[in-house]
């Protein structure tokens, strides 16, 4: 027995030290910049070089989980976060991570719109016609086919609670989604799940044709088509548009203070902004960026959204999860 | 017998001393225990608990969805178990045969096995409509529970005398009324005792059902971590796990009184019988005696299966994700994860082994407050390791107890959760050793110092090594406390196969089939050298 404690102790400490701990690198050694964010958060490649070439910090992506679990644990670290600069905050959860004082200063990064996905192809294919409202989605002739994300974990699921709540208003939506779950609703934890599994529109092939997702989400599909499609396979149901907004910040804090700062304002900058339709398809706060082409001939970006004011959100959100979890999981 | 004169006698002189000298070690379990697990425990509960936080949750038609089904997949795990393990207890009881050993411990080896692993084991045999639901669920618990029943009705079983079986055949009753009337009444205790300790584990079931479940299917433990960190509803968290408390202290209580009332006799074992000599039913016996544990295996098995497939093809690169840094992206470094869980195993065996035979060694020489310690020192178990996590987070936040984010406060976690375990261990030990031979270490002039040394340390030996196999194994598999503490500095095996699970149909779920393996066999070796 002694001997297998010998064994495994001197193997530990070896592989600790090998694999190197830089958790405690001290101030001179700091040019490294944490950029915590959310799974799908997939920038494009080599965009962070230019900073690195102006500022010398270099950039390192850690993704945590869906924006759910990227928050609460931005929530739990407040203070002592673990990275130096969150991305994956937007309008629906803002004022709980301000509750939390996470952040030590924040700005609007991109805004997009949440709405329902459509496989346009899988309803030719069965000579049904197409949702075209919310109210749609509880009939009959579409039991089954749609797919949604928990609100508690995600924010596309949130968002798409919150423009059923703006749209019916407080007192009428809690009967509406009662409807949505007789009618066959499937909920899974995170957009990637939702969008990739379940959503038979892309390129998981699922058995949903209906899925909560971007505005956005039928440019891309153009865009990381393989063989190259000229129009999109899916469109947007644009009463169900919610807009949101997205924010980023530097964690209050952080390790790198300096390099949090330099960063936010890298990715508030045009470089970063241009880029953002086509790796990430929001659109950019920057009124100076230019949208690409595919995006502005394919993404639909409605005139008129849901919304619901800031301080609403705040006050409600959590009466109003705790009460979408007894009519959905329950 | 007195050696000596009016004066004590040198069996109680040391005694006298042992008993001085671990009151002041026990200064530092005590302290440990409660500043570790008394104070989080009790801050949460009186900074959380009010009257409307109570009112608005019983209330709430979500708690009594979840209540209802923690109850009803507790009790259908044990019914599930009862049918799935009693005849092989049977079997094992009873009879002897080529292999009885190796079907014993591999049916009683998932019971030691981190629950993600088991979770993540049932995973790979479900097809994707039923991976997230309660029948995975129930066949992981089953899973781990079948050593429960083997174990505890296995014992009582074999001391039910054959002859009685005997008589009523040669009365010409039926092996249906030989069950009934003989067995059944003389196994009830056993089945009761059994049946309560399944309930309770799979009541508190978190690892599993928070794999397997899915958004739909929470238990209680589930539904506390939900409320405490992803919708920040922190009273609700508390109250969720006061509820539980209660019901765990109720099911307690009954099989406490369940003990009392019925005194088990049962001083003589009868040796199993050799398969050759019952030629009647030996295909169907031999037939379940094989089947049972191949179906045990066969989640483990498919574990190492599914490692290797994406898709529709077979490939390593699960494997080598977990090497070449591509786990990276997702924030998990593998080697340096498997490390630092096998690190923070080394430390709670270091802090949980002495601790635990100051414990022990404390409730031996002092009987009549060994009750008192056993029942503190069962807490941890009663006041679930997620109920525990959450006290922490919510306790130690603020200067200068800022520690919830510390990677040390792990092992020490850890280690508060073993105790129980390991002091269960020690204290038979202990108490097996005869007073005589201190007496007679003494009047060959042995100091206190040197009876310690060459009686009790040397007779403890090989229980501490247990205690610290079951530590280790312990630290390595926990993941009701750990989902609360870890950060991605201090991410351990577990919580890295948890996420990595999560992720239906990806290389990713694959790469965590591959470390839940990884971590099994660790596991089993550790425990293998209990």
């Amino acid at each position: 027995m002694k001997k297998w404690i010998a064994i495994l102790c001197a193997g530990a400490l070896t592989i600790t030290a090998c694999s190197g701990d830089n958790s405690d690198s001290d101030t001179s050694q700091r040019k490294e910049v944490v950029l915590l964010a959310y799974d799908s958060f997939t920038p494009e490649d080599g965009i962070f070089d230019a900073f690195t070439q102006d500022t010398g910090y270099t950039v390192t992506v850690v993704t945590g989980g869906d924006s759910g679990a990227v928050i609460s644990k931005a929530i739990l670290t407040a203070g002592n976060p673990e990275g130096d600069v969150l991305w994956g905050v937007d309008n629906t959860s803002l004022s709980r991570v301000n509750n939390a004082d996470v952040f030590a200063s924040y700005d609007e990064v991109n805004t997009g719109d949440i709405c329902i996905n459509i496989d346009t192809q899988w309803f030719a294919s069965r000579n049904l016609p197409t949702p075209t409202t919310l109210e749609d989605l509880v009939r009959p002739d579409y039991k089954d086919l749609l797919v949604v994300q928990d609100p508690v974990s995600s924010s596309p699921g949130l968002g798409f609670l919150l423009g059923t709540i703006a749209h019916f208003g407080d007192d009428a939506w809690p009967k509406y989604w009662e409807s949505l779950t007789k009618n066959g609703v499937l909920v899974v934890p995170d957009w990637t799940t939702a969008y990739y599994t379940n959503f038979s529109g892309s390129s998981g092939n699922g058995d949903r044709p209906l899925v909560v997702s971007y505005g956005s989400s039928p440019p891309a599909e153009v865009v990381f088509s393989d063989p190259p499609i000229d129009t999109p396979p899916t469109s947007v149901m644009e009463s169900s548009c919610f807009r949101q907004i997205e924010y980023v910040g530097a964690l209050r804090g952080a390790r790198n203070s300096a390099g949090a700062t330099a960063l936010v304002k890298y990715l508030l900058d045009i470089e970063f902004q241009e880029s953002m339709p086509l790796t990430l398809f929001v659109y950019p706060i920057n009124p100076d960026a230019r949208l690409p082409e595919v995006f502005m001939k394919f993404a639909l970006q409605p005139t008129n959204p849901l919304t619901l004011a800031p301080d609403v959100i705040a006050d409600n959100r959590d009466m109003w999860l705790e009460t979408w979890r007894e009519i959905v999981l329950s | 017998m007195r050696l000596f004169s009016h004066n004590a006698s040198p069996q109680s002189d040391v005694t006298v001393v042992f008993r001085r000298v671990f009151l002041m070690l026990s200064v530092l379990p005590t302290v440990w225990f409660a500043v570790f697990f008394m104070w989080p425990t009790l801050h949460a509960f009186v900074s959380l608990m009010s009257w409307d936080t109570v009112v608005h949750t019983l209330s709430s038609r979500t708690t009594w969805t979840v209540l209802w089904f923690t109850t009803w997949q507790a009790l259908l795990s044990v019914g599930a178990t009862f049918v799935i393990a009693l005849p092989l207890t049977w079997i094992l009881a009873r009879f002897t045969f080529r292999g009885s050993r190796w079907v014993r411990a591999i049916v009683s080896t998932p019971f030691v096995l981190p629950t993600v692993v088991v979770a993540g084991a049932v995973m790979t045999l479900l097809p994707l409509q039923y991976q997230f639901g309660v029948h995975g669920i129930i066949i992981a618990h089953v899973l781990f529970n079948i050593a429960v029943v083997v174990r505890i009705v296995g014992v009582r079983w074999r001391s039910i005398s054959p002859d009685q079986m005997r008589a009523a055949q040669v009365l010409a009753a039926s092996p249906m009324r030989t069950l009934w009337h003989i067995t059944l009444p003389q196994l009830r205790v056993s089945l009761y005792s059994a049946a309560l300790i399944v309930f309770v584990f799979t009541f508190t079931s978190f690892g599993v059902v928070s794999v397997l479940g899915g958004l739909t299917r929470r238990t209680i433990e589930v539904e506390i971590y939900t409320n405490a960190i992803r919708l920040g509803f922190f009273d609700t968290a508390m109250t969720l796990a006061v509820i539980q408390l209660c019901a765990v202290a109720v099911v307690f209580a009954l099989s406490a009184s369940m003990q009392r009332h019925t005194r088990t006799t049962h001083g003589t074992t009868f040796q199993p019988v050799s398969l050759k000599d019952h030629p009647r039913h030996r295909f169907t016996i031999l037939s379940i005696a094989i089947a049972t544990p191949i179906l045990v295996a066969l989640p483990f098995i498919g574990l190492f299966v599914r490692s290797f497939r994406a898709g529709d093809t077979w490939t390593f690169n699960a494997w080598r994700a977990l090497w070449n840094g591509s786990l990276e992206q997702v924030g998990l470094d593998v080697p340096a994860i498997i490390a630092r869980s096998l690190f923070f195993a080394l430390i709670t065996v270091v802090i949980a082994v002495p601790m635990a035979y100051i414990t022990a060694s404390l409730s031996t020489y002092m009987p009549r407050g060994a009750s008192l310690i056993r029942s503190f020192t069962s807490l941890p178990i009663i006041i679930s390791a997620v109920t525990l996590g959450f006290g922490i987070i919510v306790t130690f936040d603020h200067a200068p107890f800022n520690w919830r984010g510390d990677t040390w406060l792990l092992p020490v976690i850890h280690a508060l959760i073993a105790l129980p375990l390991a002091v269960h261990l020690l204290v038979p030990a202990l108490q097996a050793i005869s007073p005589t031979q201190r007496e007679a270490a003494v009047t060959l002039g042995a100091s206190p110092m040197k009876v310690w040394w060459h009686i009790d340390a040397r007779t403890m030996r090989s229980p501490c090594a247990g205690a610290a196999a079951l530590s280790f194994a312990v630290s390595l598999g926990e993941f009701g406390a750990t989902t609360f503490l870890s950060r991605s500095s201090s991410t351990t095996l577990p919580i890295a196969i948890s996420q990595l699970l999560s992720r239906p149909g990806t290389t990713l779920q694959a790469s965590g089939f591959a470390l839940a393996a990884i971590l099994a066999i660790m596991t089993a070796v550790v425990m293998s050298r209990a």
